[in-house]
């Protein structure tokens, strides 16, 4: 099925209000939908005979700094059984006060179980999290690591339980311990 | 008399010989049964995505050589074909059969190692060293294309950043010979081994469905009975020129994926490989070999997600520009991690052995992982 | 002499009028000091063998820097794993760790006293020799167990557990597949059981009956289970458990597990060159027939098997001596001096033991009047170093394909050893037995 109809039968499925579909930049076109519609439209998706999503192929967080602070949480969505694919988006905003309220989107872990790690790099990245999944943690980084190194404001901590993380600073004790 | 049980806690890894690279896996145990597995990972994260972000795009490639040790060439190759796409770089014809020769000589190595490294989990040391042998002469075949062992960094947007040394084909064409009765040895040597397909069949079996709900790629997929390659099924580079199978698991050895089928999947994949490269070695044109019309790369605000099929599967780079010459996000999606996100649910119910045998075939490699 | 127990009590007869308990402990402590060497030797020479047969089949090299061939590697070797640190862990219950290296040791060694390497040369021919050598191989499984609890290890824990198992289950078939050989031979005592299998290769018991046939596999295959070798070494599965029940050991302990493991595989060998290959019968001739000192030269010599061998001896000291000459005239046309000399690297051995074996012949051929000492000297050849050969060589043989397997077969699981163990090998035990039984009424 084509980008076009799938579109179509999207529409049909959640209606047409507040759906962004981008086509006009070099790459991939991508619907961009409110983070509310995303677990119907996603259990819809992957049951829909014609759709069929079977496979979630990637899961990505973005984060935006531009002129406002937003995030965005991309599914990139293959189809074994129709061979096609779809890009959805979800933008969260994210304000300076209390952002992990705003940044919440819920899980697809349980339509596509391959999400619930890459959900969870997600959240390790970018802070986002991910509601109503069955174990959420960190994934890459310990679970006392301060911050998410995605972010483009993040400041990396000067240490990490005493160990130096920055060179100057391993330099610096390194010079220390030779003079 | 009732005896009273309980379960302990068995901390596998990250140093631990059949976790290859640095993986850790917290199993809950009855005795040798797994009741509860759990994987942790992080240990190789170098933040490769985050360095990404920082470099002007040529730069990131060493990185990409690192990203799969085993398969710098397969890496280098998806990360030039993405930019390629974004920044609408041509490639000179020569350049392309370069490439794919690399890359399907990089996945015969890589496969090797796997299937070396597998037996070695089962307990057979032999193979192994083996596999490493034929592996070294294709090292030196790449050593003398680059001047690299293991992380090459040969391929550029727009080519390859040398041609072929003089005489290469042949000495290619000397190995491919070489290899071919090998493989039937190492059929010969572990394939048909009684032992062998005692401990790997029907152990740890992902279904059809299980596969896809994971996002398994490559070899692991395939060895479940799901017909896909992109190399076939979405051409990239010259592979709509070349003609080759693609090994689909049959339950004809066993149940179709298992750990055997996974393993036989990727010795056919072997015999494909030469296949492929005997065809680029027979059609490889003259011509340039690199583009050199781009020096000061920039790439258009937009978005492109882009697979190519690396030997641990599906290798995704999302790349987002926005414009400039650094990109603003790129997010590597590879292989090893669906691969290892699925071991969470198969492992409970394996006993420990099992689970080595499954680590193995899954062919997991870590800092693909991590990234 | 028939063994060295009773042989040492006459040699220390002077010791008699102390009183019989010191006598007994000089001879005791004698043995003692004669096993462990042996049983040293052996296991170093053992760790040669494999690292040789690891590099053979592993199309590398092995150990080829330490003295000749790399023979000596395993002294350095040794010498490493005294001078490291013998670390024991701080939660390790300290007494039992220590112990259980010993034990394992000790299990091996007590093994070597009914080991025969000849005729005459036993240590002790105990009447219940065979019975005797199950009991000492069960002191292994402790001492596995021991090591595997005692580290607070769950590596550690798991291997001992595996071998506790294991070792046990396949004591079973091991003991019946020996009990169709004393059943055959009449006798427990080893020498006995040799001595049964006199008169050429068809009275081997291996290929005396069917039902015995089928026992030695079945034998071999259990003992490789007791001693953890590969197919079946699950309890120190490398690539599962690390390292198994010595997981946690270091330094010299670590070699005393490594060294017992190596005995253990001369000892089953032996065991399984006994029982079911004739000992050290030696195919084609009868060494039992020879007479004693003094007996006619002449006619021991017209025996067409001496001829035979005689023939082989020269014709070996011929090729020696050949390449050596060669070796020299490449020298001596280059001009080298004697030490940088091809010759003197490569050749002098066999020069040496060409110049023996083509004086050794010609000496036989021209029948010398040395020959009343050479009759001394060709019985003791033949009553004690060629039989000890022959036995050597048959169970070096079985040796190697016991290390041969462990570089070539992957690992089984735990519930298919067991498998293997109680569905097929412990039934297939008693019906040998049984069959053993009926064939030999029906036969004899």
């Amino acid at each position: 099925m084509e980008a076009q109809s799938i579109l179509e039968r999207i529409k049909n499925i959640i209606g047409e209000a507040d759906l962004v579909w981008v086509d006009d930049q070099p790459g991939d076109p991508y619907l961009v939908i409110p983070k509310e519609k995303l677990r119907r439209l996603a259990i819809n998706m992957k049951g829909d005979p014609h759709l069929a999503f079977d496979t979630l192929m990637c899961l990505s967080g973005v984060h935006n700094m531009g002129e406002q602070d937003e995030m965005e949480v991309v599914y990139h969505l293959y189809s074994l059984r129709h061979r096609h694919q779809f890009i959805l988006k979800v933008k969260l905003d994210r304000p300076a006060f209390f952002p992990h309220f705003y940044l919440r989107v819920d899980s697809v872990s349980g339509i596509w179980p391959a999400a619930a790690w890459m959900e969870r790099e997600v959240y390790d990245m970018f802070g986002i999290h991910f509601v109503g999944h069955d174990d959420f943690r960190r994934l890459l980084l310990p679970p006392d690591w301060e911050g998410h190194p995605l972010q483009k404001d993040y400041q990396e901590p000067d240490a990490y339980r005493g160990i130096a993380t920055t060179r100057e600073e391993i330099e610096g004790v390194l010079a220390e311990e030779s003079g | 008399m009732l005896l009273t049980t309980e379960t302990m806690v068995l901390n596998m890894g990250p140093h631990h010989p059949s976790t290859h690279g640095v993986l850790r896996f917290i199993l809950r145990t009855d005795g040798e049964v797994i009741h509860l597995c759990r994987p942790d990972i992080g240990y190789l994260h170098r933040g490769l995505e985050k360095i990404a972000e920082q470099l002007p795009y040529a730069h990131f490639m060493p990185y990409t050589d690192r990203l799969d040790y085993l398969a710098a060439m397969n890496c280098n190759l998806g990360y030039a074909i993405t930019v390629e796409q974004a920044a609408d770089i041509e490639v000179p014809p020569r350049a392309e059969y370069i490439r794919v020769l690399v890359a399907e000589l990089n996945r015969i190595i890589s496969h090797l190692i796997s299937v070396g490294t597998f037996a070695m989990d089962i307990g057979a040391v032999t193979p192994f060293t083996h596999t490493i042998r034929e592996r070294e002469w294709v090292n030196d075949l790449f050593e003398e294309l680059c001047g690299a062992r293991l992380t090459y960094n040969y391929i550029r947007f727009g080519g390859v950043v040398f041609d072929l040394p003089e005489g290469f084909l042949d000495r290619l064409s000397h190995f491919l010979d070489y290899f071919e009765p090998r493989l039937e040895q190492y059929n010969r040597f572990i394939s048909k081994n009684k032992i062998f397909k005692e401990r790997l069949v029907g152990v740890a079996v992902i279904s059809r469905q299980q596969a896809l709900d994971y996002a398994l790629v490559g070899p692991n997929l395939r060895a479940s009975g799901i017909d896909w390659d992109l190399r076939r099924d979405e051409p990239y580079s010259v592979y709509g020129d070349l003609e080759f199978d693609v090994p689909i698991g049959t339950s004809e050895f066993g149940v179709m994926g298992d750990c055997y089928t996974r393993y036989w999947i990727r010795i056919w994949e072997m015999e494909q490989s030469v296949r492929i490269l005997r065809q680029c070695i027979a059609k490889m044109p003259e011509g340039p070999y690199l583009n050199k019309s781009k020096r000061k790369l920039k790439v258009e605000p937009g978005e492109i997600y882009v697979r190519t099929e690396a030997p641990r599967g599906e290798l995704g780079f999302y790349l987002i520009s926005q414009g400039g010459i650094r990109p603003h996000r790129l997010k590597i999606r590879t292989g090893s991690f669906s691969a290892m996100s699925i071991v969470e649910e198969l492992g409970s119910g394996l006993m420990v052995a099992d689970l080595v045998a499954l680590i193995a075939s899954l062919d997991v490699v870590a800092p693909e992982v991590d990234r | 002499m028939e063994n060295l127990v009773n042989d040492l009590f006459g040699q220390f007869a002077f010791l008699q009028k102390l009183g019989y308990v010191p006598t007994a402990a000089v001879v005791m402590l004698t043995c003692g000091l004669i096993v462990l060497n042996f049983f040293g030797v052996m296991s170093g020479l053992y760790t040669f063998f494999e690292r040789k047969v690891a590099g053979w089949t592993n199309a590398r090299r092995g150990p080829n820097r330490v003295g000749p061939y790399g023979l000596v590697q395993f002294m350095a070797d040794g010498v490493k794993l005294i001078l490291k640190e013998d670390i024991i862990p701080a939660a390790a219950d300290r007494s039992i760790f220590k112990f259980a290296p010993y034990l394992l040791l000790l299990g091996t060694t007590l093994s070597f006293v009914v080991i025969p390497f000849g005729p005459k040369w036993i240590i002790g021919d105990l009447n219940v020799g065979v019975l005797y050598l199950l009991a000492t191989g069960s002191f292994t499984v402790i001492g596995l167990i021991m090591a595997g609890w005692a580290s607070n290890n769950k590596f550690a824990l798991l291997g001992g557990m595996r071998s506790a198992a294991q070792i046990v289950s396949y004591e079973i078939p091991n003991a019946l597949a020996i009990l169709v050989v004393v059943l055959m031979a009449g006798t427990m005592s080893m020498q006995g059981i040799i001595r049964a299998q006199a008169g050429g290769i068809h009275h081997w018991f291996i290929f005396s009956s069917p039902f015995s046939f089928l026992a030695f596999f079945i034998y071999f295959i259990s003992a490789i289970a007791e001693i953890n070798r590969v197919p079946f070494d699950i309890p120190e599965a490398e690539s599962e458990l690390v390292a198994g029940y010595n997981i946690e050991y270091s330094a010299m302990r670590f070699g005393v597990f490594f060294a017992a493991e190596f005995g253990n595989i001369y000892v089953i060998t032996a065991v399984a060159v006994t029982c079911f290959l004739g000992g050290w019968q030696v195919p084609f001739l009868d060494v039992g027939e020879l007479g004693p000192v003094g007996r006619s030269f002449g006619s021991f010599m017209a025996r067409p098997q001496v001829l035979m061998l005689l023939l082989l001896v020269a014709l070996a000291a011929t090729f020696l001596a050949w390449k050596a000459l060669r070796a020299f005239v490449w020298d001596v046309r280059r001009k080298r001096a004697f030490f940088g000399s091809r010759f003197v690297r490569f050749h002098s051995e066999l020069l040496v033991l060409g110049l023996v074996f083509a004086g050794g012949a010609l000496v036989l051929a021209l029948h010398l009047p040395l020959r009343a000492y050479l009759s001394t000297i060709y019985w003791a050849f033949f009553q004690y170093l060629l039989p000890f050969l022959v036995f050597f060589g048959k169970a070096m043989l079985l040796s190697f394909v016991v290390l041969w397997w462990r570089w070539t077969l992957p690992r089984l699981r735990v519930d298919q050893l067991m498998g293997v163990c109680w569905k097929y090998l412990t039934p297939m035990g008693f019906v040998c037995l049984v069959g053993q039984g009926f064939w030999m009424w029906l036969f004899s």
